[in-house]
């Protein structure tokens, strides 16, 4: 081999050339080892997972009981139709007509204007077209639906899918301008909407068009869909079903007051039981969902089987959101090596069952004595109401406390709705600000807690030391001497003769007949004894201040002073002694404070889900002797002629309030000086500018029930808002409650009719 | 020393006493038989040809590796490549065998051949059972068992015109001098631009500096050269046809970062890159890199995308190691040159050195994603009868001007003193 001789130009430039070369080589070398040695296992991952199928096992959500283990919400196995949204859309036509046009006219495509390519696409497109049309003419056809309403829902997906587009779009806009403002490089474009509109996912992926297919109809649609494997998919679609979202009650109307009462029984059907309580499910996931639970975890990049995709449900309201987690369950997952077959497999598991401490047939019997059809929540002639017309509808709730165990029995807020009308038209749900069918005024609506809290305020005194059960006390009208104009009594007016209760009995009032009797001089006074520490630190005491941590969302804490200040001024506190002036609660809180003194001061925090926290107990200390009298004043208000609860008075005649046979009652009434409830403010400067929609007292009865001679079992707490007094309008409802637990067997004394019970129809 | 003959003959001895008459221009221009016909066996063009076998052979390994984990045996692409290895070493032989003065005195006609053939394939009447489109390009001829591409033997005939172009003018030292050989230049690169056939048309390129760097233009022309292409390179941006546009864009979008064009444009690009990378430094075997190499889906796997399944089954290693075999190939043919005094026999080796180094750089770097992706094949390795036929032409060609040692008062060329 020659030597190389450096002398020689045409060497040296050869060298030039093998450096050329070496230096070329280097540089590929250096990319090379970027991507091998420092991307190499995140590469080798990303290479590796085409070698491994992955199939989800759907799970099974948990079932939602009551506290009888009667199945509230359960899934039911069925399918699913989803099509890609480029059948939806029909831009799938276009794009396979393309396709067509391209193959045939290979060789001149490239050589075609857009305008001339479109013109050649559109030549090919009928048949495409007609190709999409006997895909749905086949869905519709199979599933039974209405080629109509399938049209319908391809429409109201594109729409959808469009709006977030358009929103998505422009966030994405806003984020580029946002740089580009931030970069000093005005060499670079302003972006515009065409410089971020790229398909969103929506736009690339599958939608679901057909839900609750059967099987029968789910296996004629695979053969169908396996002509079009990527655009048509039947899928594991197990829908949620609520087998008491529908219950039909046979309604005894003997026991309803007597402008209502009939020898007969009134079927009514309820519709949405419990749906405040139990919620309900969306079909569609949010990007909150995606980031509570992400598909891998972000610190240890593990996978969770729980993690949202697609076309899952996520529960929406009520126990179905508030427990999600609980009763979501993981999904099993197969991973198939499609080199090696090695099959490894996750068992899917099961959500856990919730149950709830609720009756829901309790709570349909309560929601079915409140159906405006049977008159009770409609203004009624007797009711006494100055400021609703006659036959108005009327918002109320009832809650039953169970007073052994603090466990929530019934919930009830009317009106409500069902899901269906939610799932449907969830707009209407929310379009009536007066009666507000969406607020579960049970535990999220605070009212002004009125003459309700007489009884609590009397043991509060007496245990606090402000007043003596042997010291009776003198209704003089009004509490200061020189005021006749405020602090009165209620008996004090002109349409009583401005008496008052000394007058009417020749005597003071001791501590129970002041309660049966309602006297505000008595309660007065002892809120003046108390004072406005000791008076806030007793409602502290009853939790007024928080909102019950049920585990339900929405959930409303009471009010306790006014905004801002901390001190209960003198002369509040004398109005706080007969639930006015800064002190309101929702309906759960009165019932716990009855259960409360119904347990001698032992107080148990209420809760509607069995198992999901110890139950919170707390000894307030209690006077027995207060509490005796406090109970004693409750039983003369129910059994004693000049008791408030004892009956209603019409024009001529009267009628006892609570009329069930075997049982005790124990109840007080209130009414409450409200504000009024106006409507959505139309300005958006304070709520003064809304309009009044209603004015009016709210109408309390809370009582204390159980079997005849025995202790209470029961704590019930009903309001009707704007409804006027309460032992006219609300006691009728109390003592239907009070049935409706005889009738369930809670309490002696109930009737043989039974309820029948009807499965909820589950729209296609 | 009395004019007694000595047992060997000097070659002073034997042109004293066979003197050839002329100038010594007609020492080298004399007829091949007058020539000194000296042939050895030893010299560096073996290095070219073990490269070349070495890569052929680790061509036909990977091919069959892309035949999917249901293959078994040598696959059919495999099987066809393993064949045209053996076509493409008797090819060489036969290029080999005469004198390349013999090839010099037929270039011109080779020329015009290889120029007849590229006009041909875009003559649009010519029936498609002879040439037919592939997505819009006219590229091949078909011969019934595989398919021809003129640019293929283009590319060889273009570095046998330019070295016979060069070898006795001197002129392209000066920069006007540089506009002759650019004109010829642009003559089969216009040719296949046509097709269209981007990449093998930038060939050319590397192809004519690599001759006039070793003919001894002026290195600072060349570089004012590459200089003012480079920035005007932008400005052609607007006469890419779309698909290549989008290449560009792919490229340019991978490097900044930006992977959302990785399920469209750069689809190709995106998945090569991930094969590499998965290689690690080693390689990831025979049976995974297979398996891997099948569930990606790879376009081109077995073609112009075949560094992609080396560096995936040999890793880092295997890649540097291919390339390691291209170095060694242009250095047995940069050898071959420097160990020969003919210019047209120089140019020749320099010229496929260049061609060879340049097209595998190209392709390497297109799969690696530093350059943007063309139809270009992986010399050697890449699937394909007419690819490997024409390189292993080439291999013939050095193999050639290896064999015919130089007479030693044969005047050295392209010797212009220090500068330069």
């Amino acid at each position: 081999m020659p030597g190389l001789r450096l002398e020689s130009m045409f060497h040296r430039r050869l060298l030039v050339l093998v450096a050329l070369t070496l230096g070329g080589m280097f540089l590929l070398s250096g990319q090379l080892a970027r991507l091998t040695l420092a991307s190499g296992a995140e590469l080798l991952a990303e290479a590796e997972k085409p070698l491994v199928s992955r199939r989800w096992v759907e799970t099974q959500r948990g079932r939602i009981l009551d506290r009888t283990g009667r199945v509230l919400a359960v899934d039911r196995p069925s399918f699913d139709v989803e099509a890609h949204y480029s059948v939806i859309s029909g831009s799938w036509a276009y794009t396979e007509a393309a396709r067509d046009a391209r193959r045939e006219h290979g060789e001149d495509w490239a050589k075609l204007s857009d305008f001339a390519r479109d013109a050649l696409v559109r030549t090919y497109l009928p048949t495409r077209v007609n190709e999409l049309e006997a895909i749905w003419d086949g869905l519709s056809m199979l599933s039974g639906v209405p080629r109509d309403e399938l049209e319908e829902r391809r429409t109201a997906i594109v729409a959808r899918t469009q709006r977030l587009a358009s929103s998505v779009w422009e966030k994405r806009r806003l984020a580029r301008h946002k740089e580009w403002a931030a970069s000093r490089d005005r060499s670079v474009e302003q972006p515009t909407l065409a410089d971020v509109a790229r398909p969103i996912r929506e736009q690339v992926a599958p939608h679901v068009v057909l839900r609750g297919v059967s099987d029968g109809a789910a296996f004629e649609m695979r053969k169908l869909a396996s002509s079009y494997p990527t655009l048509l998919r039947i899928i594991d679609g197990g829908r949620r079903s609520y087998p008491f979202e529908s219950v039909d009650i046979a309604v005894d109307l003997s026991t309803y007051p007597r402008p209502l009462e009939l020898e007969s029984f009134e079927t009514v059907r309820v519709e949405g039981v419990a749906t405040h309580a139990i919620g309900w499910m969306r079909e569609r996931v949010f990007a909150e969902d995606l980031a509570r639970r992400p598909k891998t975890d972000p610190r240890t990049g593990r996978l969770d089987l729980g993690h949202y995709q697609t076309g899952d449900a996520v529960g929406n309201a009520g126990v179905e959101m508030a427990f999600e987690d609980v009763l979501r369950g993981e999904r099993g997952l197969r991973r198939v090596r499609l080199d090696t077959g090695e099959l490894e497999e996750t068992l899917p598991a099961a959500g856990a069952d919730v149950t709830l401490t609720l009756d829901v047939m309790l709570q349909a019997r309560i929601a079915a004595a409140m159906d405006p059809a049977l008159g009770l929540t409609e203004v009624q002639p007797w009711h006494g109401n100055r400021t609703v017309a006659l036959g108005e509808r009327l918002a109320a709730s009832a809650v039953v406390l169970d007073v052994s165990s603090g466990e929530i029995m019934a919930m009830v807020s009317a009106p409500s709705f069902s899901r269906e009308q939610m799932q449907t038209d969830g707009e209407s749900v929310f379009a009536d600000p007066l009666l507000s069918p969406w607020v579960n005024r049970g535990v999220a609506r605070p009212y002004p807690a009125a003459s309700i809290v007489k009884p609590l305020v009397l043991v509060e005194a007496v245990t606090r030391g402000a007043h003596d059960l042997s010291h009776a006390i003198e209704c003089t009208g009004h509490f200061f001497p020189n005021s006749p104009g405020k602090f009165r009594c209620w008996i004090y007016r002109a349409r009583y003769g401005m008496s008052t209760h000394t007058s009417v009995t020749g005597h003071a009032l001791d501590a129970a007949e002041a309660l049966a009797r309602s006297c505000n001089i008595y309660f007065y006074t002892l809120g003046q004894r108390l004072g406005g520490a000791r008076m806030r630190a007793f409602y502290e005491s009853l939790g007024v201040e928080r909102p019950y941590d049920l585990g339900l969302p929405g959930a409303s804490a009471g009010f306790l002073g006014y905004r801002g200040r901390e001190v209960i001024e003198p002369n509040e506190a004398i109005m706080m002694a007969i639930g006015q002036g800064p002190i309101s609660w929702t309906p759960l809180h009165a019932a716990d404070a009855y259960a409360t003194l119904a347990r001698r001061g032992l107080r148990i925090e209420p809760s509607l889900v069995r198992g999901r926290k110890r139950p919170d107990y707390a000894n307030l200390g209690w006077d027995a002797g207060a509490v005796s009298a406090a109970l004693e004043g409750l039983r003369q208000g129910v059994a004693e002629e000049f008791g408030t609860a004892h009956h209603i008075a019409y024009d001529t005649q009267r009628e006892p309030i609570f009329n069930a046979t075997g049982v005790t009652v124990m109840a007080k009434t209130g009414t409450g000086q409200a504000t009024s409830t106006r409507g959505p403010d139309p300005d958006g400067d304070g709520p003064e500018s809304a309009p009044v929609l209603r004015n009016g007292d709210h109408a309390w009865t809370v009582a204390l029930v159980g079997p005849e001679g025995g202790a209470p079992a029961y704590a019930v707490a009903v309001v009707v808002e704007h409804g006027g007094p309460g032992g006219r309008v609300a006691g009728p409802i109390a003592n239907q409650v009070i049935h409706a637990l005889q009738e369930e067997g809670y309490l002696p004394g109930g009737s043989a009719e039974t309820s029948t019970e009807t499965e909820g129809v589950e729209p296609q | 020393m009395s004019g007694a003959p000595t047992q060997r003959e000097t070659p002073i001895e034997r042109v004293r006493r066979e003197p050839v008459i002329g100038s010594p221009r007609t020492l080298t221009e004399t007829a091949p038989a007058a020539q000194i016909p000296r042939v050895s066996l030893r010299h560096p063009a073996w290095i070219t040809l073990g490269a070349s076998v070495g890569l052929a052979l680790l061509g036909i390994y990977c091919i069959n590796l892309t035949a999917g984990v249901s293959a078994e045996g040598l696959s059919f692409h495999a099987t066809r490549q393993a064949v045209f290895l053996l076509l493409g070493l008797g090819a060489g032989a036969v290029v080999a065998a005469p004198h390349y003065a013999h090839i010099r005195a037929i270039t011109p006609l080779l020329s015009l051949a290889a120029i007849a053939l590229l006009v041909f394939v875009l003559i649009p009447w010519v029936p498609e059972a002879i040439v037919k489109p592939r997505n819009g390009a006219r590229r091949w001829i078909s011969l019934v068992v595989t398919d021809f591409q003129p640019s293929e033997l283009a590319k060889i005939a273009y570095v046998l015109a330019m070295a016979s172009y060069f070898r006795f003018r001197k002129n392209y030292r000066t920069l006007k001098g540089l506009i002759p050989p650019a004109l010829i230049t642009l003559v089969p690169m216009g040719l296949v631009l046509v097709e269209p056939d981007l990449g093998t048309a930038l060939l050319f390129g590397p192809m004519l500096f690599a001759m006039l760097i070793a003919a001894g233009a002026k290195l600072w022309h060349l570089a004012l050269i590459v200089l003012v292409m480079s920035a005007a390179a932008p400005a052609m941006y607007p006469a890419l046809r779309p698909h290549q546009k989008a290449r560009v864009q792919a490229l340019i979008n991978q490097l900044k970062g930006d992977d959302r064009f990785n399920d469209s444009i750069n689809y190709q690009g995106d998945r090569a890159q991930t094969l590499v990378g998965a290689g690690g430094l080693a390689g990831l075997g025979g049976e995974k890199s297979r398996a891997v190499v099948d569930f990606n889906e790879l376009p081109e796997d077995h073609n112009d995308m075949i560094f992609a399944v080396i560096s995936n089954r040999f890793g880092f290693l295997g890649g540097v190691a291919t390339m390691g075999l291209y170095v060694l190939w242009a250095g047995g043919a940069l050898l071959t040159a420097a160990g020969c005094k003919d210019p047209y026999g120089r140019l020749v080796c320099v010229g496929l050195a260049g061609l060879v180094a340049a097209q595998a750089s190209v392709n390497i770097g297109m799969t690696i994603g530093v350059l943007p992706i063309t139809g270009m094949t992986l010399p050697f390795v890449s699937y394909g009868g007419s690819s490997l036929v024409t390189s292993f032409l080439m291999v013939g060609l050095i193999f050639n001007v290896a064999m015919r040692r130089p007479a030693y008062l044969q005047r050295k060329s392209f010797e212009f003193g220090k500068g330069g």
